[in-house]
């Protein structure tokens, strides 16, 4: 009999034991999706309060009306957006509804501003603060914020502050609530990458080189890498453009090169090694971008920009047009270059691979006092070629405006249309 | 009356020296490099902090010379009839330095802190910090890309493939930004890695592990262009993989234990 209790009481512990394993873990996954769910729209909500403040930003640079009406438009659409974001957040429900009125003034003001209801220049006026509201709510919501990024930070904040206020609420319902937020798309983020998507290079008509020539390419580009040891593979049966690809290891030196098969242009290279703590010179380092440009043979280039971090540097070169000494910022280039020793680190030059077909277009003077509003004050500008809707490189006025308070914004004019074909705040 | 002589042109030559040196010696805080747009670290927080010190400068203290800092160094510069160029060179910072104060160990503090402050001159820099985090990290992006997109890339590569070659971490990255850019995906960072069922870290929460400075520094390069994928959109472990419709995507080339598709 005793035995037989025994066995009962070790079952029912094993089948208990089993149980709670299986609910925990099963409350594990859904706080792990709850928990993806709520991030996601947190950091959705914020990204989208950056692209409306810069939206508005673009409605305070220009004053010709038919300029402001996409970015007006922009504000509507993105006000409406995020205060579905908001409503769908278990924020605090006061704070919720301030800014969801907030945002709610902003957008129908848009609208109005559009239809030609509200001055422009009331509209400029009261979004000068405006803007800086949106900022800081975007800095409370960041991803970056350093307990926002935990998942601990987001379960104890949102998901089991919205299970404790509505007990009745399981961790199903919860589930099923957040996933009936429907997500919207932006058209204008989708415009805005368009531009940056790569070159097809299926149609280089160059002929095919061999393992070979391109294993002796690679150590004459890179004669550092004499004795390493390399290893090189095809691209795949299917791949859209056929490549080699070599990885190469030397001492601490880790890293690839690829070359096309056709013509064996050098797509990418990039290494991996421990770096010192030391820091060549600004003016050394250019100097060393220039004598790698040359011994690679890009010597169209110039260099548009760089940016210095921890361990290296991060440069951008575009094409420039022989004939009118306007930038082809699709035949882009970049170079990493190491800040210790000045080492070559990655070369990138995907997209200067195949040149553009640039067309001959007008030049029409154009004032740029009918463009920007009197806040903004043209400090630069010059010739680049950029992408318009239709995909098409049209030569246009690079212009760089200042304002102290909302910022360095460059705009990209067509030559000839005076059309404005692409805005974007610097850093 | 000898021994005299000696004591006082020994005072003279000591005296001379002490000029010259004094006369030769750059400036006592900046280190000797010019500094210019584009440019990152002690330099640019320095020289941020001056800026402020003096009214110039009004944005953040991040040590990143963006043109914020450009533009209130070449006010600055205006004011004191110097070049106006926008770089630190060496007479800017002496001036710099003779009409300013620098107080490194708190600027530096508060920014390790992740404070939001400011280093006004004439106020007490103990009650010029805020009761707010401020919102930077320590990496200069491209202008397209913010310090959000690098920190939940960071997330996902490190998630996804911490234990791959340093080339196949920026290859992860590189398929999220290539996912942004594909009509057949979401159109912004977040959209990307949290769409459902599209990433096994985001599943099974290694998503919120910490990701380490490799895997930052691998994003960074994704996000400065690099691609080792040649424009791939999925990528697999043939060894884990369950799905058969993964197998029927044209593959592009297999970095580590991954195999990228287009």
């Amino acid at each position: 009999m005793k035995k037989f209790i025994w066995i009962i009481v070790v079952s029912a512990a094993a089948v208990f034991l089993v149980y709670h394993f299986n609910v925990q873990s099963k409350n594990t996954r859904l706080e792990n999706a709850l928990a993806t769910q709520y991030s996601n729209q947190l950091t959705s909500a914020s990204e989208k309060l950056i692209k409306l403040s810069d939206s508005i930003d673009q409605t305070l640079l220009f004053q010709d009306k038919e300029v402001l009406d996409q970015p007006l438009e922009d504000v509507w659409r993105l006000s409406s957006d995020i205060r579905a974001s908001i409503s769908a957040l278990p924020i605090d429900h006061e704070t919720s509804t301030v800014w969801m009125n907030y945002l709610n003034r902003i957008g129908n003001s848009a609208s109005l501003v559009k239809e030609g209801k509200i001055p422009v220049e009331d509209w400029q006026k009261s979004m000068k603060d405006a803007r800086g509201n949106l900022l800081s709510l975007s800095d409370q919501w960041a991803f970056t914020n350093r307990n926002a990024g935990k998942k601990d930070y987001i379960v104890t904040s949102f998901v089991n502050n919205k299970a404790n206020k509505e007990n009745e609420k399981n961790w199903k319902t919860l589930g099923d609530s957040v996933k009936a937020y429907t997500e919207s798309d932006f058209p204008m983020t989708a415009s805005e990458t368009d531009k940056q998507k790569k070159k097809d290079l299926q149609h280089i008509k160059d002929s095919e080189v061999t393992v070979e020539q391109v294993k002796q390419n690679f150590f004459k580009l890179f004669p550092e890498l004499k004795d390493a040891t390399i290893h090189i593979t095809e691209s795949g049966a299917d791949a859209p453009y056929p490549f080699y690809h070599i990885q190469f290891h030397k001492g601490i030196r880790i890293g690839y090169a690829d070359f096309t098969k056709k013509g064996g242009h050098l797509l990418s290279y990039l290494l991996e090694r421990p770096f010192d703590n030391t820091t060549i010179s600004v003016e050394q380092m250019k100097e060393k971008s220039s004598t790698y440009l040359k011994s690679f043979g890009y010597t169209d280039t110039e260099m548009v920009e760089y940016r210095e971090n921890h361990i290296a540097w991060h440069l951008a070169f575009a094409r420039v047009d022989p004939n009118n000494d306007a930038l082809i910022y699709a035949d882009g280039m970049h170079l990493k270059i190491a800040k210790d020793n000045g080492e070559l680190l990655g070369l990138n030059a995907m997209e200067y691979i195949q040149k553009e077909n640039i067309g001959e277009q007008k030049v029409v003077p154009i004032d740029y006092k009918e463009i920007f509003s009197g806040d903004f004050t043209v400090e630069e500008e010059r010739l680049a070629y950029v992408e318009n809707k239709e995909l098409q490189q049209r030569l246009a006025y690079e212009v760089l405006t200042r304002n102290d308070s909302i910022g360095t914004h460059k705009t990209y004019i067509d030559t000839e249309t005076h059309e404005i074909l692409h805005t974007e705040k610097l850093p | 009356m000898k021994k005299l002589r000696y004591i006082l042109l020994s005072l003279v030559f000591c005296a001379a020296s002490y000029a010259i040196l004094q006369q030769e010696q750059p400036t006592q805080a900046f280190s000797t490099q010019i500094v210019e747009r584009g440019a990152y670290g002690d330099d640019v927080i320095e020289l941020q902090s001056r800026l402020q010190y003096t009214g110039f400068y009004t944005s953040q203290i991040d040590g990143k010379f963006g043109y914020n800092t450009y533009w209130a160094l070449r006010n600055f510069q205006q004011k004191y009839g110097l070049p106006i160029d926008g770089l630190l060179g060496e007479e800017t910072k002496k001036k710099l330095v003779s009409v300013s104060e620098f107080n490194k160990e708190f600027v530096h503090e508060q920014i390790k802190k992740g404070n939001s402050f400011t280093t006004y001159g004439g106020e007490d820099l103990e009650k010029q910090v805020k009761n707010k985090q401020a919102d930077s990290t320590n990496m200069q992006l491209p202008p397209k890309y913010s310090e959000k997109d690098l920190k939940l890339i960071a997330n996902a590569v490190y998630g996804e493939a911490r234990g791959e070659p340093y080339e196949g971490q920026v290859a992860v990255a590189a398929v999220i930004l290539n996912r942004v850019e594909h009509p057949d995906f979401p159109n912004t960072i977040s959209e990307v890695i949290f769409q459902p069922l599209a990433f096994t870290a985001v599943a099974d929460g290694q998503i919120w592990l910490e990701p380490n400075e490799r895997a930052k520094e691998a994003v960074l390069d994704a996000l400065n262009g690099w691609d080792p994928t040649e424009n791939a959109i999925y990528y697999f472990n043939p060894k884990t993989a369950t799905s058969k419709w993964i197998w029927s995507r044209p593959q592009i080339k297999t970095i580590g234990q991954h195999i990228f598709c287009a």
